[in-house]
């Protein structure tokens, strides 16, 4: 069974190790569109939801609350696959 | 001794389109940034920021090379006595002889720069009786539109560059790539990728404005500049939320601008079967703007066919679906890859080869959305800065840009064109569509998103 917090550590992960490379301060409340995710990372963090956990989320259910934060995206993710 | 900067594959791309520019006799491949400003700026200051500028950072005044053995493409950094500011001249319009500022406007815009002397940027004040712009021109073999604002931001007496700018190591500002290399044969295997890939899209092949129409186009370049006030940009931006997602919004304006394309060919005449469409993406670490001088980005390839533009809705799914594929393909690392193997073509075999993958053409028009401008251009040299604008010159083929900007929280377009290649009613249908087709996505004519 898939977990909130494990879905967050996953994409924390994510976001540290390729898409917002160096900034080694990024955690679960950061700020995402303050912190440089742009339409094309937010594909790069849809496809990897989409090959970790099997399910694809549109981009028009991507809203800024959705991408405020690792928090609120890990709990779109989760709601998504549940 | 005299150092020296190696291009990485977009630079050496940019020099490639220079050079053919100026074969066709256009003035070549060159940037404009377009500051509107209340009055005059300090003539004094700014030459002596231009002064500050050439001493600190060589590359304003490098040479480009090419090394004999590795026949890699470089820039020749010039021995601290022989470096020269970028020159300044101001001029006025004169209207007893016709002028106006968008006739002096378009002539800086003809105007070469001589590159092989070491002149890479240019500062034109443009005076009219009520309008003054400081217009920089660069070479875009030098940098990218992000580089260009940043370096012009520091002229205007920006400080975000400052530290970096007194630092900058400029072997390690250029030598590095887009891409992390994983060495030559996974480069290879990439390379190739990347061409099979165009061999694949140039299916039907696409057919550009300056193809259809070559014998009527001049070798010059003109700008249309278009800006929306705050209330339509915030319309924009909600009708590209509501359709395309969040941060949605490069590919509503590349859906819209596809679909007016369209409707463009058809009124023409031209037969276009597919549009192709390079959509550069910005290479820098994600929420840090770098200013290095380069061309720090890379590619996606956007290919439509001709019932994939019919309507808008159409066109943005295709959009988002085409952006899944290229990034689970990563494209992006294999057009870098191809870019850093190819420097060692001489420019006329490479702009063949880049033809022949599509059938002759290099897209049906040049594209960009460099997003919101440099913070600090909001002020020039103690100036309110009003307005700003890009321009780019265009390769022939496609002899068609449109680049969006914004600036000051106002969505900003500009329609780069070959002269002759569209009347003046076409050209100025096209761009009233657009304006349009952002506005009112569900209204405008044909339109059924």
């Amino acid at each position: 069974m898939t977990t909130q917090s494990e879905i967050e550590q996953r994409l924390l992960d994510l976001l540290r190790r390729e898409i917002l490379r160096g900034q080694s301060t990024v955690d679960l409340d950061t700020d995402l569109v303050a912190a440089g995710v742009d339409s094309l990372s937010l594909v790069s963090i849809l496809l990897f939801v989409e090959r970790e956990y099997g399910a694809w989320m549109p981009e028009m259910e991507i809203t800024a609350e959705v991408l405020k934060n690792v928090r609120s995206l890990a709990a779109h993710v989760l709601k998504h696959l549940a | 001794m005299m150092s020296r900067v190696y291009m990485n594959g977009t630079d050496y791309m940019m020099s490639v389109f220079d050079r053919q520019l100026r074969t066709i006799g256009c003035s070549g491949n060159l940037s404009h940034l377009i500051l509107g400003v209340s009055l005059p700026p300090d003539g004094v200051a700014l030459r002596e920021r231009l002064v500050q500028a050439a001493d600190a950072l060589p590359m304003l005044s490098a040479r480009q090379k090419r090394g004999w053995f590795s026949l890699l493409p470089y820039w020749e950094l010039p021995v601290k006595n022989a470096r020269r500011p970028p020159s300044l001249r101001t001029v006025s319009v004169d209207s007893m002889k016709g002028q106006s500022l968008e006739t002096l406007r378009a002539g800086v815009f003809n105007e070469s720069l001589e590159v092989e002397h070491g002149e890479l940027v240019r500062f034109t004040v443009l005076q009219a009786a009520d309008r003054v712009e400081v217009i920089m021109t660069w070479a875009h073999t030098l940098m990218d539109a992000r580089g260009g604002e940043t370096f012009l931001a520091w002229i205007g007496g920006g400080t975000c560059a400052k530290g970096y700018y007194g630092t900058l190591d400029p072997q390690k500002a250029h030598t590095r790539r887009v891409v992390r290399s994983e060495g030559v044969w996974h480069d290879m295997r990439q390379a190739w990728k990347a061409l099979r890939w165009l061999d694949h899209i140039g299916t039907p092949p696409p057919l550009s404005i300056y193809t259809a129409r070559a014998s009527q186009a001049q070798p010059r370049q003109s700008a249309l500049c278009l800006s929306f006030s705050e209330e339509e940009t915030a319309t924009i931006r909600k009708n590209s939320s509501g359709l395309c997602g969040f941060l949605g919004e490069t590919n509503y304006y590349l859906a819209s601008t596809l679909v007016e394309l369209d409707r463009l060919c058809v009124s023409c005449g031209i037969p276009a079967e597919s549009y192709i469409v390079n959509l550069p993406s910005n290479a820098r670490d994600k929420g840090r703007n770098e200013p290095v001088f380069s061309n720090y980005s890379s590619f996606i390839t956007h290919y439509l066919r001709k019932n994939q533009v019919s309507d808008l809705g159409t066109a943005i799914r295709a959009l988002q679906f085409q952006t899944r594929e290229s990034l689970g393909m990563k494209l992006s690392v294999a057009f870098d890859c191809f870019g850093t193997l190819v420097r060692r073509i001489p420019p006329k075999p490479y702009w063949d080869r880049m033809k022949i993958a599509l059938n002759d053409e290099l897209g049906c028009m040049f594209f960009a959305n460099t997003g919101n401008a440099h913070s600090e251009l909001n002020r020039f040299l103690g100036q309110e800065v009003r307005y700003l604008h890009h321009a780019t010159s265009v390769t022939c083929p496609p002899g068609l840009g449109v680049f969006f900007h914004t600036f000051q929280s106002r969505l900003c377009c500009t329609i780069m064109l070959i002269e002759g290649l569209l009347d003046e009613g076409e050209e100025s249908s096209f761009a009233a569509n657009l304006r349009q087709r952002l506005l009112h996505p569900l209204d405008a004519v044909g339109g059924d998103a």
